[in-house]
């Protein structure tokens, strides 16, 4: 399976679009106020960071996926011990995706279809495409849903401007102050983080060097797109509207109105979300799966994928309410462990010990 | 092995095929709601009237017998329960998705209105991008009622009498949202009037000649009470002030001259300036508008650029005036701050802001305010002079 | 792939049982010198078959020739001289009739000629439109190529009409089909490779391509399948299109078929190889992409900005053939609140009187312009006008004044035909028209959620679909910035230096960079 450097733009951006545009905005806007937008852009900086570094260390080793360099750098127990916290990181992360894409479609299109189903056939094409394609077909997809999901993006914050008042980002940093500007881009950056799937992906293309550049310039538009659609959100309702929603983006996507006519077009937002959640989610299952099989050595990866399968639906539904899988999962487990462990604790770790070793190969040879 | 689970999972989806689908709705079974009423009695119990569109009066089939639209109502503790007992009415479900219009009467304003409106930003079904209004004297109710000939739906032509001042796009309610929940200005919202078409400032309303029309504004204050009206004229200076008027049609008579002038404004600008000096405030307001003129009852020949001047300044006076007095009764009868000054200190002096918003409508009323008007003349239409004077009659 | 090797297993099981009489008792039989022998055997293996004529033409009162042609397949007049010719010459030299003066002299003259000493060959030489002739006393018999049957004159194709561009299509006869090609390719690196495919049609199969241009795995695979085919007749290139595609249950073509011979050319230039099949004007285009599939002739003759523009129309209105009764369908019984209120009122009253549900009601409509579609496909043209007056008034009008369907939903279905008929290529529309109905019942079971669902599902099938290892998305999906000119866009002929990456095999560029025909 092989990809190119273009299909990881595509898949990272879609990835991490859907749900950067449309959960982290209210977290963000509500620690930080106008000024949120400010966040936004130092997040996009610092996901910029951690993509940045995660490539460096896949680079090492760059026709290895992580769970086999992380065995090479570290040692065979060690390095099988580290990659536990991913399993539980991608494992439950895929729950929790598959629990709150199901409400927000259901709070927008339905109301008494049970989250079963929605849940059940947004997974049975998910495994759809793992079983054909892989990691190619999922590259493919995604290079066909990319472009559209930012035209959708781009046409959403067009429409919008004539709803625009200008002069409620104001006052500029006087009303919150660099600590809750940098609170609120915490949210932010634990999605942007997500990116350190490159870890896994980029011993599939065929030059992991272009591949990193790419994923980091992926990074960098979503990130571009997203402060500019915070901006638009804060200038179209302002701060106090936006920090109460659940989903600003898709409120301003309602609120459009041109000609009394183009109306109600909300369901741009949902294939955006669509989209970019299926893109995100099979990516994910190939990840843990793959993962998986290699972790115990299983010839055919395709058979783990059931496994996770079930494992993702139980996830999901294990959640009383939407709070728990989003708000509670965000702030129990997500920004105190995943981002500073698995995002930037472990790749800085182990790019460093890995330069060492090689450095010290060198010395020896 | 693999083939029989793929058997397996293709027939397990099929059963979810025979199971019906859970949320198909068809549009005749629907009741779309496009105006509601919102009305207390003496009990506190709220009354809530619809607008519902009967679909088969619409449009050219119907013989015009039927009004296309029929009104019901319901009374409940609050808006939901209000809906559940409608629902007790009416043969078709109740749909909400359309509502363009939201009246309320005006007690329930007087009482406050802060208990209906969690369930508009809750229930997804309604959308953000409604109008809400108040019913001067009167309940909500016969609003509903009054005929309108114009349009298919009375909802309809109330919201598009607001937009023809407002702008095209425009709406309330989320306008009102937003100055409610921010601490430098106090929400508003448009006024409605039933008045008999053929006699005005009759007592008596004869059915056949009911209309309603567009009044001025209701203001609100902190607690979303209603605490006063402001008249058409003075809503218009309102709009002008916090940069949301598009199009207006202004009068005025001249200053030294005899007659009147009507121009068409267009571009409404407005500068809220806030000087801090000693611990007070001033607020400079600077207004510009673009003129056309359409009507001429003066014996001015518009083709000299003097006589543009003349009845620029005639306009600037005038306009001044009136919005001099309207921010001077806001300040000092209502003392609520609907214009924005809070919001305008607040973006200039942050730190300012932080100390004088707990007691903003003290500072607010002990203002000093200027204002300045600057009226562009661009164009005259298609004559100078009025054609029907005789050449000796013209003032050059 | 796994599929198809199967497939191909179980048809070689069922053919071993079919023997053809003659050919598996005794391929090597030899042909006597007893003239009476070989003509008494042939009479006997032509029982039963009034076309075949036997000619016994006597010479010198010594030997005998005997002449098999089957009736209708030769021309006669180059026939009649071949017989009188030896007549003439033996009565005037009044020798013994010898035979190779006899082959050197007369019949080479005539027509190309073949010998045989093999009974197998002979008949198969005379069910192919050779005259066979057989001497007496000699064990070689001659096959003169006299080929004489009935042909179409050139016309043009009725399936696929052009604005601009050249009005000739394939007919049935091989020769004039690969002569066409050669008119408009006049170099030898065109190559036209032979095969015989059918056991009882034996049909001749030519595989053309261009050498270099087309990539050698392209073309070692379409030898390898085709040479893997067994089956008892091919009587048109769908039969061989069925063995040879990679996907047989993918409802999208992998190969593509046309009757003109500049789409062909054009094809052959861009690297791709062609499978002309005798007796059908039908030829094969391998390897296809999704985007061939919505390209006309026309686009390359017209100039390329309104060519862009019809480009993109094809495109929007390809899925809108698909996704509007499902969108329609969604919006309105899931999510009415996506309606302007306007519409939605419209919608409304005219759907107050119709008994069906609006699910039941799209279905009907789909499925009655369909047979409309087909039955006015067979129907010759006297009535072909009724048919379509019918399907207007009692559809159209009398069904919506009697209230039985609802005016929008005429709408919808009418304006879902005209789109789909904007595909240029038939077999590539049907693919819609088949996922239409699949997407109606999404549509009604899961709303929009199922109507993106199922655009989901199909696109991954796309991208995985194959033709002969080209993937069928390419070069959208894996991506090839340089070669979007020809699918997003139709660049000006003066900037399309190269020739399309995964088809094209070593020689790439068409014209020089760098230039331009600009003054």
């Amino acid at each position: 399976m092989k990809i190119s450097k273009y299909q990881i733009f595509w898949m990272i951006a879609s990835l991490e679009i859907g749900m950067v545009l449309l959960l982290t905005q209210s977290p963000a806007i509500e620690e930080a106020k106008q000024d949120a937008w400010i966040s936004f852009v130092f997040a996009g900086l610092a996901g910029i960071g951690i993509t940045f570094a995660a490539g460096k260390l896949s680079l090492l080793y760059p026709n290895q996926t992580f769970i086999q360099y992380s065995q090479i750098i570290l040692g065979k127990w060690l390095g099988r011990i580290i990659v536990i916290p991913y399993f539980i990181h991608w494992l439950s992360v895929i729950g929790v995706i598959f629990r709150q894409s199901s409400e927000i479609i259901q709070m927008t299109l339905f109301t008494r279809t049970p989250l079963f189903i929605l849940i059940v056939l947004l997974l049975l094409l998910v495994i759809y495409v793992n079983c054909i394609g892989g990691i190619e077909g999922i590259g493919r997809c995604s290079e066909i849903m990319g472009p559209l999901i930012f035209l959708m993006v781009i046409i959403t914050l067009f429409l919008n401007f004539n709803n625009i008042e200008w002069d409620k980002i104001l006052p500029v940093y006087t009303d919150s102050g660099l600590k809750s500007i940098l609170q609120g881009g915490l949210t932010p950056v634990s999605f942007y983080g997500e990116s350190v799937l490159i870890m896994m992906l980029l011993s599939f293309t065929e030059e992991p060097k272009k591949g990193v550049t790419w994923a980091v310039w992926g990074v960098g538009v979503v990130a571009i797109l997203v402060t500019i659609s915070t901006l638009e959100i804060l200038m179209v309702f302002g701060a106090n509207l936006s920090s109460r929603l659940w989903y600003p983006f898709f409120e301003m996507a309602r609120y459009i109105s041109l000609m009394q006519f183009l109306q109600n077009i909300e369901i741009i937002v949902t294939v955006i979300w669509i989209f970019s959640i299926f893109i995100k989610l099979s990516i994910y299952l190939f990840v843990s799966s793959y993962g998986i099989a290699q972790w115990l050595n299983i010839k055919d990866w395709r058979k783990v994928i059931w496994f996770v399968a079930i494992a993702s639906i139980v996830l999901s539904l294990i959640y009383p309410n939407n709070n728990v899988a989003s708000v509670s999962y965000l702030e129990k487990y997500w920004l105190p462990f995943v981002l500073p462990i698995n995002m930037i604790g472990i790749p800085l770790l182990l790019w460093g010990i890995g330069v060492i070793r090689k450095n010290l190969k060198q010395i020896d040879e | 092995m693999i083939k029989r689970l793929k058997i397996c999972l293709i027939i397990l989806v099929c059963m979810f095929l025979t199971t019906g689908c859970w949320d198909e709705r068809e549009i005749n079974n629907q009741a779309i709601i496009l105006g509601w009423g919102f009305d207390q009695n003496e009990d506190g119990d709220y009354i809530g009237s619809a607008q519902i569109v009967v679909p088969g009066e619409v449009g050219e089939r119907s013989s015009g017998q039927g009004k296309g639209y029929i009104v019901e109502t319901a009374t409940g503790k609050s808006l939901l329960d209000v809906t559940q007992n409608l629902q007790r009415k009416l043969s078709r479900k109740v749909f909400s998705s359309h509502q363009k219009v939201i009246v309320i009467g005006e007690r329930l304003a007087r009482n406050g209105i802060s208990n209906i409106l969690d369930i508009y930003s809750r229930e997804p079904e309604l959308p953000i991008r409604t109008n809400f209004f108040v019913l001067k004297n009167g309940d909500a109710l016969d609003l509903l009622e009054v005929p309108y000939k114009m349009e298919d739906m009375p909802s309809t032509a109330a919201m598009k009498m607001f937009q023809s001042t407002a702008g095209p796009e425009s709406t309330t309610f989320k306008d009102f949202l937003e100055d409610a929940s921010s601490e430098g200005i106090s929400p508003t919202l448009p006024i409605l009037e039933i008045i008999s078409s053929k006699k005005e400032g009759n007592q008596e309303k004869e059915k056949d000649t009911e209309t309603f029309r567009l009044g001025g504004r209701a203001i609100f204050n902190q607690d979303l009470e209603l605490v006063g009206f402001l008249s058409y004229r003075e809503a218009v200076d309102r709009l002008w002030i916090i940069n949301k008027l598009n199009t207006h049609k202004l009068t005025t008579n001249l200053l030294r001259e005899e007659g009147n002038v009507g121009i068409l404004g267009m571009n409404f600008k407005s500068k809220i300036q806030p000087i801090i000096q000693n611990d007070q405030v001033e607020f400079h307001i600077t207004l510009s508008v673009t003129g056309v003129v359409r009507e001429n009852n003066t014996e001015l020949d518009l083709k000299q650029p003097k006589n543009l001047q003349i009845i620029e300044r005639s306009f600037n006076k005038n306009l001044k005036n009136h919005m001099i007095s309207t921010i001077t009764k806001v300040q000092k009868e209502y003392k609520t701050d609907i214009l924005g000054f809070g919001q305008s200190v607040h973006k200039k002096y942050p730190r300012k802001w932080k100390i004088w918003k707990k007691y903003w409508s003290k500072k607010f009323s002990d203002a000093d305010i200027t204002v300045k008007v600057d009226m562009h003349i661009e164009r005259t239409g298609v004559t100078g002079s009025p054609l029907h004077l005789k050449e000796s009659e013209i003032q050059k | 792939m796994k599929l198809l090797l199967n497939l191909r297993k179980r048809k070689k099981f069922k053919l071993s049982e079919m023997i053809d009489s003659f050919s598996n008792e005794e391929p090597d039989k030899l042909i006597s010198s007893d003239l009476s022998a070989n003509e008494h055997f042939l009479r006997d293996i032509f029982q039963q078959c009034s076309d075949v004529v036997f000619r016994v033409v006597p010479i010198n009162n010594k030997t005998k020739l005997l002449f098999v042609y089957i009736d209708g397949l030769c021309d006669t007049k180059p026939l009649d001289e071949m017989m009188l010719n030896p007549v003439r010459t033996s009565e005037k030299k009044c020798e013994v009739f010898i035979f190779e003066e006899f082959v050197a002299n007369q019949l080479r003259a005539v027509a190309q000629i073949k010998s045989t000493k093999n009974v197998n060959e002979l008949i198969n030489g005379i069910l192919t439109a050779n005259v066979a002739v057989l001497v007496e006393g000699e064990t070689t018999a001659l096959l003169a190529d006299l080929k004489g049957f009935e042909k179409r004159s050139i016309e043009e194709p009725s399936s696929e009409t052009v604005i601009r561009g050249p009005r000739d299509g394939f007919t049935e006869t091989l020769r004039v089909n690969t002569s066409l090609i050669r008119r408009r390719i006049r170099s030898p690196r065109l190559k036209i490779e032979s095969f015989t495919i059918g056991k009882l049609s034996k049909t001749d199969v030519a595989v053309v391509y261009i050498e270099k241009i087309a990539s050698d795995s392209v073309i070692e695979e379409v030898r390898k399948r085709l040479e893997s085919i067994e089956i008892d007749g091919v009587i048109e290139t769908g039969y061989i299109e069925e063995f040879v595609e990679d996907f047989p249950f993918s409802p999208f073509p992998q190969i593509q078929n046309t009757e003109r011979p500049d789409i062909v050319c054009g094809s052959l230039l861009e690297g791709k190889v062609s499978i002309f099949v005798d007796n059908t004007p039908f030829v094969l285009i391998v390897p296809m992409t999704f985007w061939s599939g919505l390209q006309a002739a026309e686009d390359y003759y017209e100039r390329f900005i309104y060519v862009t523009f019809i480009r993109w129309i094809r495109y929007i209105l390809f899925n809108i053939s698909l996704l509007l009764p499902s969108i329609y369908v969604a919006v309105t019984t899931f999510h009415p609140q996506l309606i302007p209120t306007n519409l939605l009122i419209s919608i409304a009253s005219a759907r107050e009187n119709v008994p069906f549900p609006l699910l039941f009601e799209a279905f009907m409509m789909e499925l009655m312009f369909e047979a409309l579609r087909e039955a006015g496909i067979r129907l010759p043209k006297s009535i072909g006008s009724a048919v379509s007056i019918v399907g207007a008034l009692v559809i159209g009008e009398a069904a919506v004044e009697a209230g039985i369907i609802s005016a929008p939903m005429v709408i919808v279905v009418a304006a879902t035909g005209i789109a789909s008929f904007a595909v240029p290529r038939y077999n590539f529309g049907t693919a819609y028209r088949l996922l239409r109905f699949p997407m109606l019942i999404l549509a009604g079971l899961f709303g929009l959620y199922g109507v993106i669902l199922g655009v989901v599902a199909i696109l991954i099938h796309l991208v995985h679909l194959q033709s002969f290892g080209v993937p069928y998305l390419s070069p959208i999906a894996p991506q090839n910035p340089k070669y979007l000119k020809d699918v997003l866009v139709r660049a000006p002929r003066w900037s399309m230096h190269r020739r399309p990456i995964k088809v094209a095999g070593q020689d790439k560029t068409r014209i020089p960079e760098g230039r331009q025909t600009k003054t």
